[in-house]
């Protein structure tokens, strides 16, 4: 029995030690295996040329500076909720202190504003840069006085002079009196300015008529596109503006302007009134001056800012969302980089690793020139020592690889070399039912964009060719039921999933539940409707006998119309800009599609899709030489509402669906009354007008109402919704692989990731396999 | 010598100049692309623009492009590549170390190998070793280096993992692991110009060899190897010499898609980088950058004429004069 307890006892102290020592090398705080965890990806060349918080531009310029600055807060993954606030340079959540500031008149705060516009804010005190100097409240009154000094002219300083997080008076201290020249016209109001004052015209800077300068526009439509009875009126208007930037538009430069003017009539078969050459000019605006102590950024104490924002924020999400970036800078060094360039004065700050400071969980530590970055733990983060932090940040390093070479970066990632590989739509054929495929929603939908103008497509037929056939709705409609969307995904973008609506399921209507448009009874209602299914489950957008009916009375009527002979050919020229694989199996698709739906009747056979290559697809098709092409929507997922405008407001989808008219009276009925108005008043009417506040369920009936309005004309066809795919390395795991477009970053991103193996680990499994991983 | 060498230099300024001109007219012709980002550089770009006569006719642009250049050495600013504003002398210089490594070592390695190469072929005509030589020269001449570059890199540092598949990163060229992973692309490089040089090689050589006097320096008791080092080789270097040129320029243009495929920091990818963004300043610099080097190498070789073969005398009104 001694005996037998000794052993017992033995057997314990063993047990014990094996226990001690599996727990050896464990992080104690997050029970994870402590090692080296390299995550190792790759970005194309030059898509990181600075990293300077006031003066990036490129997305991956952003995605670096996330693992190297901290915003204020962050809006990250969260296992029981759609997503979770977290307070990173923050030390607690905002507090709306509106009713301090109300009625205060430096800022501009209304009297009777009582939230949405003030927000105090706590600094953490363990902030600091990665050589440990602290940061408080000066460092960030420093950042926000360069960003916005008007003698540097910071590429972001507009993310804070205009739009949701306009600082109050931030505009006015930037502009520093200098004239700001105004749209005349208001695209949006469709209203002329009420101005005092002369006009001004430019060649060279932005106008209302072509959304860009007249020099673009001749670029976009060639130089004679402006040349009237032989003479070149841009020309000579630019002549005209010599070196200044605007001119007035008088005596001879109001003649050239005019004649510029019967130019554009006369090139593009318009016929613009006198007060449309308006839509050519800008009037000026000297904004007043504001001193630095009149915008609306305030120091409380060393460890705490308010914010005074010039238009309120109401949505705590928006809130948070808009505090998550960050303009912080190391004051020595973003000095020490100052220079004069080009009359004003610029920094270097970020653009080497000596010039660069950290202050997130990572430290930049190496950078060739399109080569190489890596990033390593910044042992000077406070996050490190912090429990809200445990379970995050596993990775030690970072290396990003600057690679342009397709081939080259899939061989890398089959090595194990890369953690993380973009598929195209060749690789797709072997990885497309991969375990490690990973498949990202975006919220662009795809979409067959028709001309549908009779003027533009009549002067571009010729003897036995067709073309005015695209202006017949049934015509159009008959297209749409031919295409098997899920099969036309399948054989030409795998990664990508059918459209049929306007909006994918990524748009949320309402960002404080995340609810979804797409989810909505109004928006099912729509598409069953005007797909004319069963229900919205067995919605397909495909039916070939429908097809048939509508190819046929589309002939009927074009014959009785003389519109088309018996033995015509439909041609339709499908413009992209390169006749790509895909784009090969595209159109074969629409055509194998067209002749199927078109047998037995008097289309068999007698239309082709015609693929050509022209370098600005979008520019043919808003110069009426395009008959078919693709084109997409997207963005603004938070705000369907608002997208509405690219469908509706002719100077976006005219580029797009060029003889839509949108102009035409489109009746629905929301709630009991029915309301009359053009599509683009439907979209001011919702945007601006009388349902721009009404509640949601107004809001959304008003939403589908137009969504149905624009399907139905055919003009826009969706066919597919844009999906990237990836295939992630055998080395890492998500936290979820369940996409919210709430989280700041996909997936839970590299804060969350986990890994499977450390680097030796990896290099020993990819060396077992030979270094050619199975995916 | 010394006024053909001076007549030659002045020659090659002038080309130089003349390819300058048509460049920056042609570049200036284009559409100005150069874009103002949302109000940031907008007075910095018009202060840039206004500085480097943008505004101006291409004649006066192209006074002020001469003056900064040959007074400032300021070939103009980065506007699509590098970071925004950067003199582009800066940011090119940068990236001139791993260029100049693949291509030198390319040429240094191609060049000889591929003369010994020629000579041995040569040497065994109509032998297996002839035959074993010429299908390499077959398929190296007539298939695209960005080809094997490919295959190479599938081969070699996939399928057999003994060469990594991209140039490592870093300045360190003088280790190991930098030549090491510069390897696949200097062979990229090398295996055109090796066959290239070796199918001119061992087709000077198998002429020379024979002529007449071979026949005279064997009877005269010389090995067959002595006669062919002291007399073939010698008289088949002088048409091989513009072909060297020729090697050069193909290294060259070459490494612009090589550079690409094994990720090289170099100009060549920068090059394409800069047409396809049009970052015109850029791709001024590195265009007169790979003239120059054609220009210098041209030189070069034709000046080495007269040191190969002393019968060539160059200038001085000669009768002979090459």
């Amino acid at each position: 029995m001694k005996r037998a307890k000794r052993v017992v006892s033995l057997l314990l102290v063993a047990a014990m030690a094996a226990v001690m020592a599996a727990g050896c090398g464990k992080d104690k705080d997050t029970g994870r295996k402590e090692g080296n965890y390299t995550y190792n990806t790759y970005i194309g060349t030059s898509s990181v040329r600075t990293l300077n918080p006031h003066e990036w531009e490129l997305n991956d310029e952003q995605a670096i500076q996330r693992y190297t600055q901290m915003g204020f807060y962050d809006i990250i993954y969260s296992k029981d909720k759609d997503y979770e606030y977290i307070c990173e340079a923050a030390s607690a959540a905002p507090v709306d202190v509106t009713s301090e500031y109300a009625g205060n008149e430096k800022f501009g705060v209304p009297a009777d504003a009582e939230k949405g516009y003030a927000f105090k804010i706590d600094l953490r005190k363990e902030l600091t840069w990665d050589d440990g100097t602290p940061i408080n409240a000066d460092s960030y009154i420093y950042s926000w006085k360069q960003m916005l000094d008007p003698n540097m002219a910071n590429y972001r300083a507009t993310s804070y002079t205009e739009g949701t997080y306009a600082i109050t008076n931030a505009y006015e201290y930037y502009a520093n009196g200098k004239p700001q020249y105004v749209a005349i016209y208001d695209a949006d109001s469709e209203e002329y300015a009420d101005f005092e004052g002369d006009m001004y015209t430019s060649v060279t800077e932005d106008t209302v008529f072509f959304g860009s300068s007249l020099e673009a526009a001749a670029g976009e439509y060639g130089a004679e596109a402006f040349m009237l009875d032989g003479v070149d009126t841009l020309a000579e208007l630019k002549k005209l503006q010599g070196d200044e930037k605007w001119v007035k538009v008088e005596g001879d430069v109001e003649k050239a302007l005019k004649a510029l003017v019967d130019a554009v009539n006369a090139n593009f078969g318009m016929d613009l009134y006198d007060e449309e050459i308006l839509e050519f000019c800008t009037y000026q605006e000297i904004p007043p001056v504001k001193t630095w102590e009149e915008v609306g950024l305030i120091k409380n104490d060393d460890y705490s800012i308010t914010m005074i924002l010039d238009k309120p924020c109401m949505s705590e999400y928006m809130l948070y969302y808009g505090l998550t970036s960050t303009w912080l800078v190391k004051e020595d060094l973003y000095e020490a980089n100052k220079k004069d360039a080009g009359g004003l004065t610029k920094t270097t700050y970020g653009t080497s690793v000596d010039t660069y400071a950290s202050c997130g969980p990572y430290k930049l530590v190496g950078w060739q020139s399109d080569k190489e970055i890596v990033l390593e733990k910044n042992e000077k983060w406070f996050g490190y020592s912090d429990e809200i932090y445990n379970n995050q940040y596993q990775t030690t390093k970072i290396v990003y690889n600057l690679i342009d070479e397709h081939a080259t970066v899939v061989q890398l990632f089959l090595q194990g070399k890369l953690d993380d590989l973009a598929l195209n739509a060749d690789d797709l054929n072997t990885y497309a039912t991969s375990d490690y495929a990973l498949y990202t929603p975006t919220s662009y939908t795809w979409k067959v964009s028709f001309n549908s103008d009779y003027d533009a497509l009549k002067a571009r037929e010729t003897a036995g060719v067709n073309k005015t056939m695209l202006t017949y709705k049934d015509f159009r409609k008959a297209f749409s039921l031919s295409v098997d969307r899920s099969e036309f995904c399948q054989t030409a973008y795998p990664a990508c999933g059918p459209a049929y609506g306007l909006f994918n399921d990524l748009y949320v209507y309402d960002v404080n539940d995340f609810s979804i448009y797409r989810n909505t009874d109004y928006a099912k209602d729509i598409l069953t409707e005007v797909y004319a299914a069963e229900s919205y489950d067995k919605l397909s957008g495909y039916n070939v006998e429908e097809a048939k009916k509508l190819y046929k009375a589309a002939y009927d009527a074009a014959l009785e119309a003389g519109d088309i002979k018996e033995g015509d050919k439909v041609v339709i020229e499908f413009n992209c800009q390169k006749a790509s694989d895909t784009m090969q199996k595209a159109v074969n698709f629409f055509q194998d599609a067209i002749n199927e739906a078109t047998k037995e009747t008097p289309f068999d056979g007698k239309i082709s899709v015609e693929l050509k290559e022209v370098d600005d697809y979008y520019a043919s098709m808003a110069a009426g030489t395009a008959d078919m092409i693709f084109s997409a929507w997207g963005g603004s997922d938070m705000d369907p509402y608002s997208l509405t405008q690219c469908y509706c407001d002719p100077t976006l989808f005219s580029d797009a669906e060029f003889g839509f008219n949108s102009d035409k009276k489109v009746t629905a009925k929301i709630g009991d009354k029915e309301y009359t108005y053009s599509f683009y008043d439907w979209y001011i009417e919702l945007c601006e007008g009388q349902w721009a506040l009404a509640d949601t369920e107004t809001r959304l009936e008003v939403l589908a109402a137009i969504e149905g309005a624009v399907l139905d004309e055919y003009c826009a066809v969706p066919i597919w919704n844009d999906r990237s795919a990836s295939l992630i390395s055998q080395k890492v795991e998500y936290i979820t692989y369940d996409f919210k477009s709430s989280y700041s970053d996909a997936y839970g991103g590299l804060r969350f990731m986990t890994y499977n193996y450390t680097d030796e680990e990896w290099e020993k499994y990819c060396a077992d396999q030979n270094n050619q991983l199975k995916y | 010598m010394r006024k053909y060498i001076l007549k030659r230099i002045g020659l090659m300024l002038v080309t130089g100049f003349a390819i300058m001109t048509v460049l920056f007219i042609l570049i200036r012709l284009l559409p100005n692309h150069i874009h103002a980002g949302i109000g940031g550089y907008e007075k910095q770009l018009e202060q840039m623009r206004e500085a480097w006569g943008y505004n101006k006719p291409i004649i006066v642009q192209y006074g002020i492009f001469l003056k900064n250049v040959f007074t400032k050495w300021d070939w103009g600013f980065c506007t699509e590549v590098g970071t925004a504003f950067q003199p582009v002398t800066e940011y090119i210089s940068s990236k001139f170390p791993a260029t100049l490594y693949v291509n030198v070592v390319s040429i240094v390695i191609s060049i000889p190998l591929g003369v010994v190469f020629g000579i041995l072929a040569a040497n065994f005509k109509n032998k297996w070793q002839d035959h074993v030589l010429n299908v390499f020269i077959m398929f190296f001449i007539s298939v695209p280096a960005f080809v094997y570059a490919f295959l190479l890199q599938y081969l070699v540092g996939f399928k057999l993992n003994l060469l990594p598949l991209v140039m490592k990163s870093g300045t360190d060229y003088f280790t190991w692991p930098m030549f090491k992973s510069a390897i696949m692309p200097i062979l990229a490089l090398s295996f055109g110009v090796i066959a290239g040089d070796m199918r001119f090689v061992r087709a000077e050589l198998t002429e020379s060899m024979t002529s007449e006097y071979m026949l005279l320096a064997r009877t005269k008791g010389l090995t067959k190897r002595q006669a062919l080092f002291r007399h073939a080789l010698r008289n088949s270097m002088v048409p091989l010499l513009p072909s060297f040129l020729a090697d050069v320029i193909y290294v060259i243009s070459g490494s612009i898609i090589i550079e690409q495929i094994f990720s090289v920091p170099g100009i060549g990818r920068v090059f394409v980088l800069s047409i396809t963004s049009r970052d015109y300043s850029v791709f001024m610099l590195i265009s007169m950058f790979y003239v120059a080097i054609d220009l210098i190498a041209g030189l070069i070789f034709d000046l080495s004429y007269g040191f190969i073969d002393p019968r060539i005398r160059m200038g001085g009104g000669k009768t002979n004069e090459y």
